[in-house]
């Protein structure tokens, strides 16, 4: 195959043509400013023969027998065709295309097409707008710019992931994220959990550490454009994994410079704090019943004034005080040093685009860190008159030291946040002089020891790179041959040092090794056709082959015998697990176009999918998609200098089928693993050495079919005032059925779950864009864009036997798709109530309750984590080469569970428990005889810590929001000062990132997952906390 | 020059063409490298019997040891949860599922199957006594549970359940009787050996242990048949066929001092600490200066024996005001017992006394309390000092009830499932609620069913709740 290869580049280069030709040269020029334009591409039409003007605006071109039309194009200014008609000089002067009618957006398999023309949404977002969100990972610097996307990032850790969704979730699965796509090849965006395989993602995603989405392997930096397929009919080419809409990465190239090379360095340093701490008591002591006890790690003492001296925990005798800075102490400021540097040029038949970029965060945790170094080489050429070559290839390291969190005996936060206001955390060493934790809450580390004692590193070696080949040998066909590949190695080491809980005091290291290896080949047909000056069609044809080949190996050593030694080889119990997964698919697809009079637009795709994870002989499936675009402006003859100079209608409906997770058509078996949820268990083979083999708990399903998302949209783009005013609102609405998901039925059946098929989602939204320039002078201008996102999603149904699926987090609670439900409802305890709703208050004067709510022993339906909607506002001025941006996010609705607030309130910590004596009459009625509570009662050590603490529906908040996401401003030398210099470009930018927030969610920042990137979004429990931060930075051109 | 460019794009057409005639070959990779399809009877042996006896020494056993005041909760789930009876259906589902039916009861049908299809009735008999325990244990806890339509994957997903009572007969009539007659095969293609975690293969010891469950399942007609069960008993007793004959017949399922492979309560105890002994325990322990008690308890930080009062608001994780549960019961490789030579002694006194034989009663009780001495390592000399109180021994003229079922509740500590169905059937010993609880004073007398039934089988699943009595305590089912 290389050989081939090399012969095909090698033969391409000496390729010449032998055809009469004729030399037609002359000057383009701004219509605006009258100067000359450089880089603006000149083309001989139906041909690939072309080249960019120069400095002076000139260029000269030999243009072939059969060329008849020069067809002009320049970002930003009105494509213009000219005819030859023997003409040797073509002077021509472009004018601004201020309704951007000529605007090109990369849709599904990396196809360029007019925007105009698309019967479905699509959004882009430019590479400036993700670099000045100042965020490492490429999904946060999404939030807030896209109708349509929601993103949450984890928590504020260096490297946390972010989870991302398009037009709400479609699948019972964890696949609902859109594709990530980038120069036209898909890549791996997982987040992979952490820890031993047997014990399920889901167990996983509780503890451990909070790991990266796969995407923030790219530079930001490297990012050219960032176009949002936002449906299924935008995305209907990618098929199977294209019911979430995809995101396409375009990343810069070189070009158009006429063989100038551009130097671009940029350089910024950012300073992170935490941004929101909880809120804490410093009246009472450790202790329980208002008696000190040094033992507990609750807060329900004696008063701390005048206490005089006790027992600390450690066994001191001191005075009793309350210590103020244990939160202070230990956090501290987070620093990320972000350095690029890019080296980009070439001419119309060669470029390159070459960048380094080096990321270095350190976190507001002490020694929790994110690393990322890449690399990235694009190249195109043209290797003969017909024939391009394209090169994409990056290789990024990434990865980092992590700390852990979760529902997790070494989570340092489990200790730290609800801290007796008596403990003094910092005055006493975390560890004693022979080596044993200096330990406060028996079973839990010493926070200070957990950071110091427990890391968890990630070392990620990445490659990512596609090579095309278009060939086209007549002006109305191209083929394209494209093959990408996507691999990388995650390496992970967790050191549980001997004395940390997590690990039962005696140690363990284990060892992950993770290796993915997607490839992906396209071979594109294209075929245009004009059959008159108003008709064109096109027809697009594609084979597609994509294999995934997943592989783990995990490696866990117990009880350590040499304390500080973190090998293997010092464990004297191991465990191992080993997972393989493969999906392979092959397709094959059609789009075919047809426009009339530039004003309407229609397109139909097909794709038909053979999946490997389907039974043999329901693996093939079919389905289409149809499109139309129609520019009523441009059809009923609208005056382009009018009030309404461009409008735009559109509708689609698109079907887009999904197969099945690897390995779900059979049963098999494991090795057991007995266990009760509150310890660790067994595991076999027991003492390493006697087997034992299980059903597995889930068995397959030998009558599988493939999954099916249909969607109809409907969407308008208006253009007002020569576009100082825009609006793109698009409604849609998707049914997703057949689903396949592993769910449980009765285990008195055999089994815990089985694989399933049925169910459907329902979602329906609408997404508005807008936005408007109410300035704007040469010197100044105002601009204002504006997104809103609302989502209503509703499982309709699951299964005749089945009304729940659990998603994430706990037996309760957890979130949970329930049916009638928006997708990611919270399922716990709840008060127990009348039939009018009413929270039933226990009056009976015996009972140990009275005056109290009463608790629904029945788990039931207590919130609903999906948003309202979603907005978004960035105001924009620049006044000559200064500009100033704000993003301004709103979130409205959607609950989290809030398990950090649980457990300050049970533990008497939190701000709320300080009045733990004025008798409060609780809202509700009287259990007996349904009259209006009249009972005071004080909110006291039995209010929270038994019926609180036990009422999941209590600890349920609303997590709206209001915050200032980004703000910034910058400066850039004007060009008149540059000349002379060696220096192109120079822009200095300060800028701040989540400095404001405004949310009556309880003591954290809302924008939380407790289980990470994936689909448990909506609970957060013991987390760490999220950052606000300063950047300052420098870009350089030259 | 063109014309090579052409080939090759024909080539690459052509690969793609051949690309979807092999994609059948191509597709072919479905089947899962990581996990085994068919496994052999003897692993799934060794894996039923761990689940069983984790399940009950685990879960089941501090939920119905703190139920029937073995343990106090002195922290977190065992505090709020189990001793307030603020027990839900969540609190169920992972042993129902995990543990029983997907697990040990699973596994069991599961060998039943394939031994009767390889000619291996030794196996199937083994699965069949132990299926007939873990059904048993079932339906003691929940009251009706399914059986009859079980384990037939999607077959039927939601399987009926069937009556205690009919399921006591299943066990007694059905299960035992083919079990010990599939053991008693002469021809078995496989048999049990050292897969066998409870037996190491030995046969007749199966056969004594079913014969052992007959018995205790014959008492489970005490209320609702008293002379019938007792004569049953007593006639099991008096055959020609053997049960248990002494200590070392005991149905023991050893867990081992090594990483990931130890007991259930030393797991639950090392990682979440949140069970002391009961003071209906230790008090009772204390007044008889009994000499097992340094195996039942730890010392308390103070360095003295008491027991936590069950509903205690003091956390105590680090078991400095109550003692920690002792090391017979809960160090790595404590044993999870499922039936006794001295469990079937007292069977025998009790049933002696129900059929006025006093003296049979008296003999059987002070065999029974012996045997748990020297289960436990007790010196005899102490053994005779500590029956020479006239509160444990009263002599064959004096002795009731309350003292056999008193004595058991002791040497059945820790066999929590098995003590607080002792309890629900006979009142003994008399505990009170705990303090606090949210069940307005009512000892649970039967499992919640699990959330999943309520989910998946809601058409089957009985409504009873906590304090709804099950056939043996009331003779009605619900």
């Amino acid at each position: 195959m290389k050989r081939v290869l090399f012969l095909l580049l090698l033969s391409a280069f000496v390729l010449v043509s032998a055809q009469a030709q004729r030399t037609v040269k002359g000057t383009v020029t701004d219509a605006e400013s009258g100067g000359p334009l450089e880089g603006v591409q000149v083309v001989v039409q139906g041909t690939t023969v072309g080249k960019f003007t120069d400095a002076g605006g000139n260029y000269s071109l030999l243009v072939p027998a059969e060329g008849q039309t020069l067809v002009f194009s320049y970002v930003g200014k009105l494509k213009q065709e000219i005819a030859i008609n023997g003409q040797s000089t073509i002077d021509v002067r472009m004018g601004e295309d201020v309704l951007q009618l000529e605007e090109v957006v990369v849709t599904a398999i990396g196809i360029e097409r007019e925007k105009k023309s698309l019967g479905y949404a699509v959004q882009e977002v430019d590479g400036e707008a993700i670099v000045g969100s100042q965020e490492v990972n490429l999904m946060n610097a999404l939030s807030s710019k896209v109708a349509g996307l929601q993103v949450n990032s984890s928590n504020g850790m260096p490297g946390a992931g972010s989870y991302i969704l398009l037009r709400g979730s479609t699948s019972f699965r964890d696949i609902n994220q859109p594709l990530i796509v980038i120069d036209g090849v898909p890549i791996d965006n997982s987040t992979n959990a952490t820890g031993d395989p047997n014990n399920g993602s889901r167990n996983n995603n509780l503890q451990g550490v909070t790991n990266s989405n796969r995407g923030i392997d790219i530079n930001p930096n490297d990012i050219a454009e960032v176009t949002v397929l936002k449906g299924p009919a935008a995305a209907a080419l990618y098929g199977s994994r294209a019911a979430n809409g995809a995101i396409m990465i375009t990343t810069k190239r070189g070009g158009g410079q006429n063989g100038r090379m551009k130097v671009a360095l940029k350089s910024s340093l950012g300073f992170n704090t935490v941004n929101r701490l909880p809120e804490v008591q410093k009246t009472y002591a450790q202790g329980s019943q208002g008696v000190y006890n040094n033992r507990t790690s609750l807060s329900w003492g004696p008063e701390i004034a005048g206490l005089g001296t006790v027992t600390n925990p450690v066994g001191e005798q001191v005075t009793a005080q309350a210590y103020e800075n244990d939160f202070m102490d230990f956090f501290q400021t987070g620093t990320t040093w972000d350095n690029n540097v890019s080296f980009s040029g070439g001419s119309e038949d060669n470029s390159f685009y070459a960048s380094l970029g080096n990321t270095k965060q350190t976190g507001i945790i002490p020694n929790s860190d994110f690393n990322r170094f890449s690399a990235r080489f694009n190249a195109e050429s043209r290797v003969a008159k017909k024939m391009k070559v394209k090169l994409f290839t990056n290789y990024t390291n990434s990865g980092g030291s992590r700390v852990q969190q979760g529902s997790n005996l070494s989570n340092p936060l489990f200790t730290l946040w609800p801290a007796p206001a008596t403990w003094d955390l910092y005055g006493i060493p975390y560890e004693t002089e022979d080596g044993r934790m200096q330990n406060y809450r028996s079973n839990f580390d010493n926070p200070r020891w957990a950071v110091e004692k427990n890391p968890f590193t990630d070392n990620v070696d990445r490659f990512l790179g596609n090579m095309q080949f278009i060939y086209e040998p007549t002006s109305w066909m191209n083929i394209m041959y494209r093959i990408g590949t996507d691999f990388y190695s995650d390496r992970r080491k967790q050191i549980q040092a001997i004395g940390s809980f997590e690990a039962n005091t005696i140690g363990r290291v284990y060892e992950e090794q993770l290796n993915n290896t997607e490839v992906n080949s396209d071979l594109i047909i294209n075929l245009n056709k004009d059959w008159s000056d108003d008709i064109n069609t096109s027809l697009t044809l594609g084979n597609n082959v994509n294999t995934q080949d997943f592989q783990s190996l995990f490696v866990q050593g117990d009880g350590l015998t040499i304390p500080g030694f973190y090998n293997l080889s010092n464990a004297t119990s191991i465990i191992t697990t080993e997972s393989i997964a493969q999906l392979r698919s092959v397709s094959a697809y059609f789009d075919a176009r047809f426009s009339f009079k530039n004003y309407l637009f229609l397109s139909v795709t097909g794709r038909n999918d053979w999946s490997s994870t389907l039974p043999k002989e329901d693996r093939s499936f079919f389905y289409p998609s149809v499109s139309a675009g129609f520019v009523f402006t441009e059809a009923f003859g609208l005056d382009q200098e009018g009030f309404l100079p461009y409008g735009k209608i559109r509708v689609s409906w698109a079907q887009t089928g999904n197969g099945a997770p690897a390995y779900s058509t059979n049963s098999v078996y494991v090795p057991a693993t007995p266990g009760d949820g509150w310890t660790n268990g067994v595991l076999f083979p027991l003492t390493g050495t006697i087997p034992g083999f299980t059903l597995s708990s889930t068995i397959g399903n030998p009558f599988l079919t493939n999954e099916l998302t249909e969607a109809f949209e409907v969407g308008v783009d208006l253009k007002f005032l020569q576009n100082r005013l825009g609006v793109d609102a698009s409604y849609y609405s998707q049914k997703s059925t057949n689903q396949i998901f592993s769910a449980q039925f009765s285990a008195a059946s055999g089994a815990v779950a089985r694989v399933f098929q049925g169910g459907v989602i329902n979602n329906d939204g609408i997404e508005i864009t807008a936005y408007g320039s109410p300035v704007k002078t040469p010197d100044f201008s105002w601009d204002i864009s504006a997104n809103f996102t609302r989502n209503v999603s509703i499982v309709e149904s699951i299964d005749e036997n089945i009304s729940q699926l659990p998603i994430a987090g706990f037996t309760a609670p957890q979130t949970v798709i329930a049916e009638g439900q928006p997708f990611g409802s919270i399922f716990g305890s709840g008060y127990a109530r009348d039939e009018a709703g009413n929270i039933l208050i226990d009056d009976d004067p015996n009972s140990a309750f009275y005056g109290y709510p009463m608790i629904d022993l029945n788990n039931k339906i207590i919130g609903n984590t999906q948003p309202d909607y979603l907005a978004n506002i960035r105001n924009t001025f620049t006044y000559k080469g200064l500009r100033f941006t704000a993003l301004l996010d709103i979130r409205k609705g959607g609950d989290i569970y809030a398990g950090t607030t649980r457990l300050m309130r049970l533990y008497g910590a939190a701000k709320e428990t300080e009045d733990r004596t004025t008798p409060v009459v609780l809202d509700g009625v009287k259990a007996s005889d349904g009259g209006q509570n009249d009972i005071a009662v004080p909110l006291n050590q039995t209010y929270y810590q038994i019926i609180i603490s036990n009422l999941d529906e209590a600890n349920v908040f609303d997590a709206s929001w209001v915050r200032l996401r980004e703000i910034s401003l910058s400066y850039s030398l004007p060009r008149s000062l540059m000349e002379g210099s060696p220096f192109s470009e120079l822009t200095i930018t300060a800028s701040g990132r989540n400095l404001w927030l405004s949310t009556d969610y309880p003591n954290f920042d809302p924008e939380v997952s407790l289980t990470g990137a994936n689909f448990g979004q909506g609970l957060e429990y013991m987390s760490p906390p999220n950052t606000k931060g300063y950047t300052f930075s420098i870009n350089l051109s030259f | 020059m063109k014309k090579i460019i052409n080939k090759i794009f024909i080539l690459v057409l052509l690969a793609g063409l051949f690309g979807l005639t092999a994609c059948d070959e191509f597709l072919d990779i479905n089947t899962d490298p990581n996990n085994p399809t068919e496994v052999p009877v003897s692993l799934l042996l060794t894996s039923s019997q761990t689940y069983l006896a984790y399940t009950m020494g685990g879960d089941v056993n501090r939920y119905a040891g703190t139920f029937v005041q073995h343990y106090a909760g002195v922290q977190g789930q065992a505090q709020e949860e189990y001793d307030l009876y603020n027990f839900g259906d969540d609190e169920t589902n992972n042993f129902w599922r995990f543990g029983m039916y997907a697990g040990a009861l699973g596994d069991l049908d599961l060998i039943m199957k394939d031994a009767s299809a390889n000619g291996s009735p030794h196996y199937e008999g083994v699965a069949k006594i132990m299926m007939a325990f873990g059904i048993g244990v079932m339906t003691d806890l929940f009251g009706r549970v399914p059986y009859s339509e079980a384990f037939q994957f999607t077959d039927n997903t939601t399987p009926a359940y069937d009556n205690q009572k009919d399921l006591y007969a299943v066990i007694i009539n059905e299960l035992t009787v083919q079990g010990i007659a599939l053991c008693q095969e002469s021809e078995s293609v496989f048999s049990p050996g050292a897969d066998d975690l409870i037996f190491g293969g030995d046969l007749t010891q199966w056969i004594k242990f079913a014969r052992f469950l007959q018995i205790r399942y014959h008492n489970r007609s005490s209320k609702q048949d008293a002379a019938g069960s007792a004569n049953a008993i007593l006639g099991l007793l008096d055959d020609n066929n053997e049960e248990f004959a002494d200590g070392t017949d005991d149905a023991d399922f050893f867990f081992f001092n090594v990483p990931n492979s130890g007991n259930p309560l030393f797991q639950f105890e090392q990682q979440r600490g949140q069970l002391a002994v009961s003071d209906e325990v230790i008090d009772r322990m204390n007044e008889l200066s009994d000499p097992r008690r340094a195996q039942y308890a730890a010392l308390n930080g103070d360095g003295e024996y008491v027991g936590a009062p069950n509903g205690t608001t003091v956390q105590d994780q680090s078991h400095i005001a109550f003692s920690a549960i002792g090391p017979y019961y809960a160090s790595s490789a404590s044993p999870v017992t499922l039936g006794s030579y001295y469990e079937q002694k007292f069977i025998e006194a009790e049933a002696a006394l129900r059929a006025n034989n006093k003296g049979r009663a008296h003999q059987a009780y002070l065999a029974a309390i012996k045997a748990n001495f020297e289960k436990l390592g007790v010196a005899e000399a102490d053994y005779d000092t500590y029956i020479a109180q006239a509160k444990v021994d009263p002599g064959e003229a004096n002795i009731t009830l309350e003292h056999i079922m008193t004595q058991k509740y002791l040497a059945m500590f820790s066999q929590g499932a098995e003590s607080w169905t002792d309890w629900r059937r006979t009142g003994i010993p008399a505990i009170t609620p705990s303090m606090g609880n949210i069940l307005s004073d009512q000892i649970p007398v039967r499992f919640p069913y699990p959330e999943s039934e309520f989910s998946y089988n809601a058409g089957n699943v009985p409504a009873a709740t906590l304090t709804d009595p099950t056939w043996f305590q009331d003779g009605t089912e619900d």
